[in-house]
């Protein structure tokens, strides 16, 4: 697939363009040139990571052990002058550790609310599956909804809110998989996969004295952030795109290779990150296009597929990609 | 989609082939016919594996296969009558016509096995090419090997039942194996897509034993329809066969032996021997060859024919005299040559009438009846021989009361009252002896009687056995030998003075001779005319000895009219100037054809007439189509109520006509993707990339971006890129694209409302993985 930055004919005109979409542009270009100069040869995870941020959404990234996936998520974190928590998730880890818990003062004789690692900006999980389920759910309202309800008192959480979690492949030794509902959660899920050679030996020598990361600047702040969401929230999605949406979301449920679709949502979060990726090629409608390269993405963690599917040694990626290949682009309706 | 398939069209080829085997009994030899026919047979496999890689659409491809296939019968059989070498004319169908009227005659005429001329080695050919090619249509174009069974099985059962004596067993084999190779082929290729993931909406759920039992229904039906149709169509060699009990080999049937004729003929024997063994090979200048006489017969007693005269003796001058006609008489000198003959001694195989000296002196004599004996062994002899061509009042109005002997008109006491009465029924008391000839000849050669070599049985009743002429003419059944006979009797009843020739029918042509076979062996009627001498009738019905000679039918008005005598016999020889020789005895038709020589120019002018207008309708037709796509264009155009439906329009339009050379996106891609894919498809160079760039984007903007956003017009860019598209395709595929585009034929589907093939197409790349 071609990079849609990069052609010409795909950008709206900038006079055309908008206040809202320039920052986009430029905010994230920023972004990416930061961040692509501490994760070497990453552009792709890099471009989906941003897009994630853009699209309100939060990040599972799922690998083997030593590839990168905290230093991505710490990185981003870092490039966005905000507040910004880290929780190493790990079995004896509670729930309240992570939403905050009301102790006693003693001064003031009443219960008083602790907030939790998730009160910030950016929360970064690392190896989220080494926590019991019961600690995993603790996460589950407050990525939904923004918020977290202790005693009964319910406590905003700062906007933008962003959670990146890290975690190892299940058929690691000491994880608990993560649950459907948490997946779904979480709008897009990357693997980093392995350096090429080339970034490989790049690496060695960019992290072989101090680490790139302590002399890291932010290059945007949270305002800023929420700014560009709400930007992003206004790209056109004409009503062939969302139909296309719903036909290929429709397409995950029908396929014979796949005992369970994606939700609705994963619609709406696929018509959000498509959002976000034709606002981040500057251009103020999502294109069939756009669904197609978030797609995978979005889609391919929320889908289990069938013992036949597993046997043949397809993943839930391969099925959409076959899907992507036969689920007909429609033309407007008249 | 449709793939090339070599191997099964390889097969399908080897399956026609296979089943043309049991043709080698029907026609000999082999080889003349086998050659062509292997090569229309590879010329259509090639032909339809090439086409199948150019084009999806099938009946186009069974088209291509046929137009080639025919344009190969005209180079193979209509060479020299081509414009330019290669193109087919009126001319070259008039020849493979005539080619092909003469299969007719020698499939209606001979029995099997027949001669191989090129009459019927183009008929052979060309029913294996039709054979081959709908083997090929069905089995590798439409995918069915199953049904393509029909086609074979109506091969094989042409040769079967054409076939007197049976195949052998064996011949069913290699068809039935090809077949089941074919079927096989087909079974093994659709178990191997099971298992494949099925497409998301893609393959609608249909019954799939319903489909089959219409399929099964609809080739029922039309294998019965082909079942009672075909065989009236197809021409047929006579079931029965002939008068191989005239022949006698000396030693059985010994293979170099020599053959006689018995000088002795019972005309109540059924015939039961059989042989296809050649007699003899020769050369003649004739157009339309004269029997070979071998022996003449002219005493009838108790139901057997025999020669009465046992005078011979060597004519003084060591010349034969030719025919004993008034020298007035039209005729023309004909020669045959014989390269190999097994006729035993004293039996000799020549025309009547022979002139000249043909022997070497004392190797010959003639018999009292002019019949020519040799003494020694000629294995090689020409002989020349004159043929009559006489009016009808040469014949002479009064029989010919001064017979050469009195046994040619003696009759059989116990059949002569039937014969009689029955010369009374058959002719009118004033005719002429030509007219009653003629009118015997054509009662006897008419439906009521029947060719066959079996006799019927005693008649029921019968205390005693009937006389063989008077149970011939009861049951009006018999072979050569019977009819004969009865014309013989008829005519001496009416004074005309007959006596029976026995010999050999002309025989099949092979290349530039012609073969003798023993199952050629015939017997015919002479009848004497005083200004002719012995004329030679024809009695048998058609389908064993063909046409009766020129003299012995009723000819056209205009040779009646012409009697005027004078004329002709005034100056022979510029009537014989005028008239081309082969006139003479040319059948009917050609007559009609000869005589209109004065509406030739109409005729051609109407031929033509009918080339304009075939041309002009197949220019008609053939712009049917594209003029479909203009309309459809035309009215997309004007349907669209704003600019973003014009666009729309535009790039169905454009991807539809990509879709004729060939080019088509995948079923998931975009616009985008689309594009892309077209662009590496048709080589676009950077230029035409960015006009289909900008096509594409202002597509995008059409269907995606907000509703009034800036839309130029891009009919120029997408014609640009359909040019460009076009131009670097090849030409086979630039004129079907242009000729059949398929926004023609949905616009004209459309309009008949009928149902649109979008459905099956999208289906079918599961179906053929």
């Amino acid at each position: 697939m071609s990079d849609l930055e990069h052609d010409p004919r795909t950008t709206t005109d900038p006079s055309a363009r908008g206040a809202g979409l320039d920052q986009v542009l430029q905010v994230s270009s920023r972004l990416a040139t930061a961040m692509n100069s501490v994760i070497e040869g990453k552009q792709p995870v890099v471009r989906t990571a941003i897009t994630v941020l853009l699209a309100e959404g939060h990040l599972l990234l799922e690998d083997v052990p030593g590839v990168g996936k905290t230093l991505l998520a710490k990185t981003l974190a870092r490039c966005i002058d905000a507040s910004v928590r880290r929780v190493q998730f790990t079995p004896d880890l509670l729930p309240s550790d992570i939403t905050g818990v009301s102790v006693f003062n003693q001064d003031v004789r009443d219960f008083e609310f602790r907030p939790g690692a998730i009160f910030a900006n950016v929360v970064v999980g690392d190896e989220i599956n080494r926590a019991s389920p019961k600690t995993q759910s603790a996460l589950l309202e407050s990525m939904e909804e923004g918020q977290v309800t202790v005693d009964g008192t319910t406590y905003v959480l700062p906007r933008p809110f962003l959670v990146m979690a890290t975690q190892n492949p299940i058929e690691m030794e000491g994880t608990y998989p993560l649950p459907e509902a948490q997946r779904d959660r979480f709008m897009a899920r990357i693997s980093m996969g392995y350096p090429s050679a080339r970034s490989e030996l790049d690496m060695l020598e960019l992290h072989g004295g101090a680490s790139p990361l302590e002399s890291l600047q932010p290059v945007t702040d949270a305002a800023t952030v929420q700014q560009m969401i709400e930007a992003v929230r206004t790209v056109h999605a004409s009503p062939a795109v969302r139909q296309y949406i719903v036909d290929l979301v429709g397409s995950t449920r029908s396929s014979s290779a796949l005992r369970l679709g994606a939700s609705p949502r994963a619609t709406l979060h696929l018509l959000r990150a498509s959002r976000a990726h034709a606002a981040l090629s500057g251009r103020d409608h999502v294109l069939p296009d756009d669904v197609q390269q978030v797609a995978v993405a979005v889609l391919a963690h929320r889908l289990i597929p069938t013992g036949e599917t597993q046997m043949a040694r397809r993943s839930t990626a391969d099925v959409l990609a076959d899907l992507l290949q036969r689920v007909r682009v429609p033309a407007p309706t008249r | 989609m449709t793939g090339t398939r070599p191997a099964d069209a390889a097969l399908a080829a080897v399956a026609t082939l296979a089943v043309t085997l049991p043709l080698t009994e029907l026609f000999t030899p082999a080889g003349a016919w086998f050659r062509p026919s292997v090569f229309f047979v590879a010329l259509i496999a090639v032909s339809g594996a090439v086409l199948r890689t150019m084009t999806t659409t099938r009946p186009l491809v069974v088209l291509g296969q046929a137009v080639v296939a025919f344009e190969g019968v005209c180079l193979v059989h209509g060479w020299g009558h081509l414009w330019k070498g290669f193109v087919p004319t009126v001319d070259t169908v008039h020849t493979l016509g005539i080619l092909l009227t003469d299969a007719y005659r020698t499939t209606t005429t001979y029995t099997a096995p027949a001669p191989a001329d090129r009459g019927t080695t183009l008929a052979v050919s060309l029913l294996i090419a039709i054979t081959a090619l709908a083997v090929d249509a069905l089995a590798v174009t439409y995918r069915s090997p199953a049904v393509a069974g029909l086609p074979l099985l109506a091969a094989f059962l042409a040769s079967a039942t054409n076939t007197s004596t049976g195949l052998a067993a064996w011949l069913v084999v290699p068809p039935a194996l090809a077949w089941l190779a074919m079927v096989g082929r087909q079974g093994v290729g659709s178990l191997r897509t099971w298992g494949g993931t099925a497409a998301p909406g893609g393959r609608t759920d249909t019954d799939p034993a319903g489909s089959f039992a219409t399929v099964g229904r609809v080739v029922g039906v039309l294998a019965l329809a082909a079942a009672v149709v075909v065989p009236g169509l197809v021409p047929h060699f006579p079931t029965t066969f002939i008068a191989d009990g005239l022949a006698r080999s000396d030693d059985a049937r010994g293979n170099g032996g020599t053959v006689r004729l018995s000088t002795s003929i019972d005309i109540a024997r059924d015939l039961s021997d059989r042989s296809s063994d050649p007699v003899l090979v020769y050369r003649t200048t004739s157009e339309d060859p004269e029997p070979l006489r071998v022996g003449l017969l002219d005493t009838y007693r108790r139901g057997r024919w025999q020669a009465s005269s046992d005078v011979t003796f060597v004519p003084l001058d060591g010349r034969l005299p030719g025919s004993s006609a008034s020298p007035d008489v039209e005729r023309t000198t004909e020669k045959i040559t014989v390269s190999s003959s097994s006729v035993g001694l004293p039996q000799v195989a020549m025309p009547a009438n022979p002139v000249g000296s043909p022997f070497p002196t004392g190797s010959w004599r003639v018999t009292g009846d002019g019949l020519v004996e040799l003494t020694s062994r000629v294995p090689e002899y020409t002989v020349e021989y004159e043929q009559l061509a006489p009016t009808a009042d040469q014949f002479g109005p009064t029989p010919g009361g001064a017979a050469p002997d009195s046994e040619d008109l003696a009759l059989e006491p116990r059949s002569e009252e039937r014969v009689r009465s029955l010369l009374d029924e058959v002719t009118a008391g004033d005719d002429s002896p030509l007219e009653v000839a003629r009118k015997i000849q054509d009662y006897l050669r008419g439906p009521t009687f029947t060719y066959s070599e079996d006799l019927a049985d005693q008649t029921a009743g019968g205390q005693r056995a009937e006389e063989p002429l008077v149970r011939f003419l009861d049951t009006k059944r018999g072979y050569c030998v019977q009819f004969a006979s009865a014309m013989i009797m008829l005519s001496r009843a009416a004074g005309i003075p007959a006596r029976m020739a026995v010999g050999f029918l002309p025989g099949a042509i092979d290349g530039d001779d012609r073969v003798v076979r023993v199952s050629d062996a015939h017997a015919w009627p002479e009848l004497w005319f005083p200004d002719l001498g012995w004329m030679r009738f024809e009695p048998t019905p058609g389908v064993r000895s063909g046409i009766a000679p020129g003299w012995t039918r009723e000819t056209s008005a205009p040779e009646n009219s012409a009697v005027p005598a004078p004329s002709s016999s005034a100056s022979p020889s510029a009537s014989a100037s005028t008239r081309p020789e082969r006139d003479v005895t040319a059948d009917p038709q050609q007559d009609a054809g000869g005589g209109s020589t004065g509406s030739g120019l109409v005729d051609l002018v109407r031929a033509h007439a009918a080339t304009i207008g075939g041309v002009l309708a197949v220019l008609l037709l053939a712009a049917v189509t594209p003029f479909g796509a203009w309309l459809a264009r035309r009215r997309a155009r004007r349907r669209a109520r704003d600019d973003a439906e014009r666009i729309e329009a535009e790039w169905q339009s454009l991807l539809l006509r990509l879709g004729d050379i060939g080019i088509v996106p995948g079923d998931g891609s975009t616009p985008r993707q689309a594009s892309h894919e077209l662009g590496r498809a048709a080589y676009l160079t950077p230029d035409e990339d960015a006009a289909l760039g900008r096509v594409v984007a202002t597509l995008e903007r059409a269907r995606y971006a907000r509703p009034g956003a800036d839309l130029p017009d891009v009919e120029g860019d997408a014609r640009t890129v359909w040019r460009a598209a076009l131009g670097r395709r090849q030409r086979l595929d630039r004129v079907r694209a242009l000729l059949l585009p398929e926004e023609g034929r949905r616009h004209w589907r459309s309009l008949l409302r009928l149902p649109g093939r979008g459905a099956a197409e999208r289906r079918s790349p599961d179906d053929e993985d």
